[in-house]
C-alpha cells in the first residue's frame, strides 16, 4: 500500500485496504484524487456557509431566529 | 477503456468537479474499481457535512414550500440542494419538487445520488419526472439518465424509452444502468429497430465486449432478441465476437449467447470455415468440460456445421489433451437430442 493511498484513505476516513483498487495506480494520480476531493470538500463547506447566511437573511422575520438556530446553532 | 469504465470515470470527475482528463491515470482501474472509488468519494463528501444537510432539511420545514423552492433556485443552488434533498422526508421533497423549475431539477439530478431519493422520485407525478428526463436527454446527460433508470417507476421508464431514439443516447443510457433488471426492463421496452441501433452503435464504438457482457445479464427473451439483431448476421461481426471471446477468455459468457443465435445467424457462423478451427473447438471443449452448463450450447452450435465437419471436429475433441473421456461421455449425455448429431454420434463411438 503506497503512502499516497494511505493519505487518501485518511482523507476519506476509510481503511486503506478498501482502496486496494488503486494499488497499481501511479501515486501522483492518487494524490490528484485526494487534492480534488479536498478541494470539493472545501467548496462544499464554503457554499454551505454562504447558503446558510443568505437563507437566514432572506427568511421571514417570525421564523428567522429558529432557522438561524438550526443552521448555525446560535 | 470500455464505455462503462469511461462513464464511471465521468461520474467520478463530476463528483470531484474536475475534468475527466485529470483522472486519466485511473483508466486501468476498471469499471468496478472506479464505481467503488466513486461511491467512497460520494459517501465521504456527504458525510463531511451530513449534519449541516440534516439541519438545512429541518429548517426547510419551517418555511413555506414556495419560499424554500425560491431559496433553492436563487441561493442554495443545485449541488447543495441535491445533498439537502437526500435528507428530506420524501413527502416534503415531493412537494418542494413541484415548485422547482424543470431546468433546475435537471441540474440537481446531475449531482444527486438516485438511491438516496428513490422514494421521492417514485412519488412524483410521472409527467414531472418525464419532463426532467427529457431535459436531461436534450442536454445529452446520458450517464445521469442511466443512473435514474435504477429508481424510476416503470411507467416513467416506458414514457422515456419512447423518446430515446438515437444510437449514442441508447448506448449512453443503457451502459450507465447499474441494476441489471432495470436494463432488462429498458431493453424490453425497445422495439427491434432501436435494439438494432443500440447494438450497432456499440459495435461502431468498439464496445462489443461490453455489449456482450450486458446481454448476458438480460432475461432469456431479451437476450435472444439482443443477440439476434441485424448486426449479428454480418460475418465480420460474428468473426469479431469469436475473436473477442477467444482473446479475452470470455467463452463462458459468449458461448451461451452464441447458442441463442437463430438459424440464419448460426448458418453464417458455421459457414466461416477458417474460424471454427480445430484449435478453437478444442479450447471450447476444454471450457465446456469445466462447466457442464456450457456443453449444451457447444453441442447446439456444433450441430449447425455441416455433418462431415461435425465428425472431424468431434475427432478434435476426443484428441484434446486433458479431457477425461468418461467426463466427456457424461457431458455429451447432458445435451438434449445430441444423439441426432453426427458429430456427437462420432464422439460417442470414439469414446466407447
Amino acid at each position: 500500500m503506497t503512502d499516497a493511498i494511505q493519505r487518501l484513505a485518511a482523507t476519506l476516513r476509510v481503511q486503506p485496504d478498501v482502496l486496494d483498487v488503486l494499488e497499481d495506480v501511479d501515486p501522483a494520480t492518487v494524490d490528484t484524487v485526494r487534492s480534488a476531493y479536498e478541494a470539493a470538500r472545501d467548496r462544499q463547506e464554503h457554499a454551505l456557509g454562504e447558503a446558510f447566511e443568505g437563507t437566514i437573511r432572506l427568511v421571514p422575520r417570525p421564523v428567522r431566529g429558529r432557522v438561524r438556530k438550526l443552521l448555525v446553532g446560535s | 477503456m470500455s464505455l462503462d469504465s469511461h462513464a464511471e470515470l465521468e461520474r467520478l470527475a463530476r463528483e470531484l468537479e474536475v475534468d475527466p482528463a485529470d483522472l486519466a491515470g485511473l483508466h486501468d482501474v476498471g469499471t468496478d474499481g472506479l464505481r467503488r472509488l466513486r461511491h467512497l468519494v460520494s459517501n465521504a463528501l456527504h458525510d463531511e457535512h451530513h449534519q449541516a444537510f440534516q439541519r438545512a432539511a429541518q429548517a426547510s420545514v419551517l418555511l413555506p414550500v414556495a419560499l424554500t423552492a425560491k431559496l433553492s433556485e436563487t441561493l442554495i443552488g443545485p449541488y447543495l440542494s441535491s445533498r439537502i434533498a437526500a435528507e428530506m422526508a420524501p413527502d416534503r421533497s415531493i412537494r418542494l419538487a413541484r415548485h422547482l423549475s424543470t431546468g433546475f431539477l435537471a441540474d440537481v439530478c446531475l449531482s444527486l445520488d438516485p438511491s438516496r431519493v428513490a422514494d421521492t422520485v417514485r412519488g412524483l407525478p410521472d409527467d414531472r419526472v418525464v419532463a426532467v428526463g427529457l431535459e436531461l436527454l436534450r442536454r445529452k446527460e446520458y450517464v445521469t439518465l442511466g443512473k435514474f433508470v435504477d429508481v424510476v417507476n416503470h411507467s416513467v421508464l416506458a414514457a422515456m424509452a419512447a423518446e430515446v431514439t438515437t444510437g449514442p443516447a441508447l448506448v449512453g443510457i443503457a451502459f450507465a444502468i447499474e441494476a441489471h433488471h432495470r436494463l432488462d426492463d429498458l431493453i424490453g421496452l425497445l422495439d427491434d429497430d432501436r435494439l438494432d441501433l443500440l447494438v450497432a452503435t456499440a459495435l461502431e464504438r468498439d464496445q462489443l465486449l461490453t455489449a456482450l457482457a450486458l446481454m448476458s445479464h438480460l432475461s432469456p427473451d431479451n437476450r435472444r432478441r439482443a443477440i439476434n439483431v441485424d448486426a449479428m448476421a454480418r460475418p465480420d461481426v460474428l468473426r469479431d465476437v469469436v475473436a473477442a471471446a477467444d482473446a479475452e477468455d470470455l467463452w463462458p459468457v459468449v458461448l451461451p449467447l452464441v447458442a441463442l443465435l437463430d438459424d440464419e445467424r448460426l448458418e453464417v457462423l458455421a459457414g466461416l470455415d477458417d474460424l471454427l478451427t480445430p484449435e478453437l473447438v478444442a479450447r471450447l471443449a476444454m471450457v465446456a468440460a469445466l462447466d457442464p452448463d456450457l456443453w449444451e450450447p457447444l453441442v447446439h452450435t456444433m450441430g449447425r456445421v455441416p455433418p462431415e465437419r461435425q465428425v472431424a471436429l468431434a475427432e478434435v475433441i476426443v484428441e484434446t489433451d486433458g479431457l477425461d473421456p468418461n467426463a466427456l461421455l457424461s457431458l455429451v449425455a447432458l445435451a438434449p437430442d445430441a444423439a441426432d448429431l453426427p458429430g456427437v454420434a462420432a464422439l460417442r463411438e470414439r469414446l466407447a
